[in-house]
């Protein structure tokens, strides 16, 4: 998916180690400084609404990184992103407000089962692919939600106090804020180096043809369900911090659309990148607050439209279908490709290639 | 016993709509390779032009075509201006396209209808119940069904002897062959969404008949895909036979086991046979298994 992609000039790879860097130039390092200097100092000057989106976006980059692994990188159409989320969500509110155990471990185990129920419904994917297992992640959506319903707290859920650390409660949203972006950061380094090791490669090979991938010697139910579960991790986690950030869990959290809108982050960023997750999110979480915005300015301009609520709604689904749809069609590789381009074009300014 | 009949019928009558919907799925898997997860929204959208045509004073007849025309005119227009694009592309780009377009659909029901409910003021069949010794049959759902049968019968008859029916046939088998017999692909894959399109429509004055129009009737939709997958991708027979069989096992075990596995048995059903399904027999009863060549 990803075009080769243009390296600054003057910089040669004399060893394998060379060519799989991340950051090439010293200029490259002194803009993620800045940017980490950004990212740290951002809650001093935030007001408390920017701050909240920060946080969201947090965990949202959190679960399409993970969804972009298992759609990205292996190929596999997981429409269930969000009930995995849940998982997540209902697991570690439970461990920690009726069991009693630390936030930090309630939230790795929300990891582990958000995977384990991954696992369960992707083990389908063996002797399926394409829109089959788009279609068993679907179902495995609603039967996930229903079974949370029934059997792990109903609708409402349980409450999600704060996490809490030697004495130190994460009560603030500031404290929240470093808390989400230290997991952000580490897991989506994690992918990072995931794609470019051992296991990203097969799983890879898997997406463009799983049976030549098999014949190369990768084992492919193993790949499958690993990418799977990484992805389900990743979900799980997320959907753990989402229900500590609000202090509940609340079922009609992760609607069935949000899977869509996961999926949609993928692909508008761009497959198998997490810059491109991360492009992908940022993207729509901006998008969402301008929909949440412009209801209220028709309704000054136009008062006669009073279905206020409906409006919102209705324009958030519409909005990011046609952006999702737009850029299926014009740009399938994705914002980071456009970026990449936009990149290159500086570097061998004023020539066209 | 009783109730096991009651259980049965209403099965039955549930799954004659779940047929409809599937088999609209099938019509268009079958030329274009593409499932099209916005079929469900096809039909709530049916529903609603027909509904907005009433409420405007046309006669129910007119209205009826109306909306049927509307319906296919807007599910044509999907394909030419969505879907065309996309022929060539991977499967994860179609699917895409059709998961964000059932939310598209969505967002313009929201912003023109808006969420409540809405009835259709007039009804096209006879009201009411017949009474057929202990059972109480619902004349609306019993003309679904018989509706249901109608179309399938037009469609076999279509895809059987018309000159167009059989051309799509090929293409459907074949791409590349449908070519280079002269057929036109395009052309087919609009005929397909169209047909897809007045399916839905019929769908949708049903629905709106029997249950009030809402845009969350679109998860039907959703739960006539376990209906498509149980019958086989390809197949309109087997669409008809895996609506049934969903629309007995929602009303059997939502009849049955709400008692030892809560009370949403019945809606989750059709989600777990999707999953039996692909575990024991990804192709569906009637489907053909493919043989994949490295």
């Amino acid at each position: 998916m990803m075009t080769a992609k243009m390296k600054p000039g003057g910089y040669y790879d004399r060893t394998y180690e060379q060519t799989l860097r991340i950051l090439y130039t010293p200029w490259q390092w002194v803009a993620l400084i800045i940017f980490m200097l950004f990212l740290i100092i951002f809650p001093t000057f935030a007001s408390s609404h920017l701050l909240t989106i920060g946080i969201r976006l947090g965990i949202t980059i959190i679960t399409v990184v993970g969804l972009n692994i298992v759609v990205g990188s292996t190929g596999l159409l997981n429409v269930g992103q969000a009930a995995f989320m849940a998982v997540g969500a209902y697991c570690s509110s439970m461990l920690m407000s009726k069991v009693g155990i630390n936030f930090f471990p309630a939230l790795l185990a929300a990891g582990i089962a958000g995977a384990l129920v991954g696992l369960l419904f992707g083990a389908p994917s063996l002797r399926i692919k394409g829109f089959y297992v788009a279609l068993a992640t679907l179902a495995g959506y609603f039967i996930i939600i229903w079974a949370l319903i029934e059997w792990f707290g109903g609708i409402t859920g349980h409450p999600a106090p704060r996490p809490e650390i030697f004495g130190f409660t994460f009560e603030s949203d500031i404290s929240f804020y470093y808390l989400v972006g230290a997991i952000t950061l580490f897991l989506s380094l994690f992918a990072r180096n995931l794609f470019r090791s051992r296991v990203g490669r097969a799983f890879v090979s898997l997406r463009d043809h799983d049976i030549a991938a098999e014949i190369l010697g990768i084992n492919v139910f193993r790949y499958k369900m690993l990418s799977f579960g990484v992805g389900c991790f990743y979900a799980g986690i997320a959907g753990a911090l989402q229900a500590h950030f609000w202090g509940y869990t609340n079922i009609e959290a992760f609607p069935f659309s949000d899977s869509i809108w996961f999926l949609g982050m993928v692909i508008v960023g761009g497959l198998g990148s997490v810059l491109g997750s991360v492009f992908g999110a940022v993207l729509f979480v901006a998008l969402d607050e301008v929909v949440v915005v412009v209801p209220s300015l028709v309704l000054a301009l136009f008062p006669s439209f009073a279905d206020f609520g409906q409006m919102e709604a209705g324009l958030k689904w519409l909005v990011f279908s046609i952006v999702i749809i737009v850029f299926v069609i014009f740009e399938p590789n994705g914002m980071v490709h456009r970026w990449n381009l936009i990149k290159s074009s500086f570097r061998v300014y004023p020539f066209n290639y | 016993m009783d109730t096991f009949l009651v259980l049965i019928v209403s099965g039955l009558f549930s799954g004659s709509i779940y047929c409809l919907i599937a088999v609209g799925f099938v019509v268009v898997y079958k030329s274009t390779k593409i499932l099209n997860f916005s079929q469900g929204m096809l039909v709530v959208l049916g529903a609603y032009l027909l509904w907005s045509l009433l409420s405007l004073g046309v006669p129910a007849w007119l209205a009826l075509i109306g909306g049927f025309a509307l319906t296919m005119g807007a599910s044509m227009c999907i394909e030419r201006v969505c879907m065309r694009p996309l022929i060539g592309q991977s499967i994860l780009a179609s699917v895409m396209v059709t998961l964000s377009l059932m939310g598209g659909l969505r967002g313009i029901v929201l912003l023109i209808w808006g969420a409540q409910g809405k009835k259709f003021p007039v009804d096209f069949v006879p009201t009411g119940v017949w009474n057929l010794g202990m059972l109480n049959v619902p004349k609306e759902k019993a003309f679904a069904l018989m509706a249901c049968v109608c179309l399938i019968v037009v469609l076999y008859l279509f895809f059987k002897f018309t000159r167009t029916g059989l051309g799509m046939k090929v293409i459907s088998e074949d791409h590349f062959i449908g070519q280079i017999v002269g057929l036109k692909i395009n052309r087919a894959f609009s005929y397909s969404w169209g047909i897809a399109g007045l399916v839905a429509a019929v769908g949708g004055t049903f629905l709106g008949m029997i249950i009030s129009i809402r845009p969350e009737l679109e998860e039907i939709g959703l739960k006539a895909l376990a209906a498509m997958l149980l019958g086989g991708l390809e197949s309109i027979p087997g669409a008809i036979i895996g609506g049934l069989i969903i629309g007995l096992a929602e009303a059997l075990s939502g009849g049955y086991l709400s008692g030892y596995l809560g009370s949403g048995i019945g809606e989750v059903s059709p989600y777990i046979l999707i999953i039996v399904v692909l575990l024991i027999r990804p192709y569906g009863l009637f489907g053909w298994k493919k043989i994949e060549r490295v």
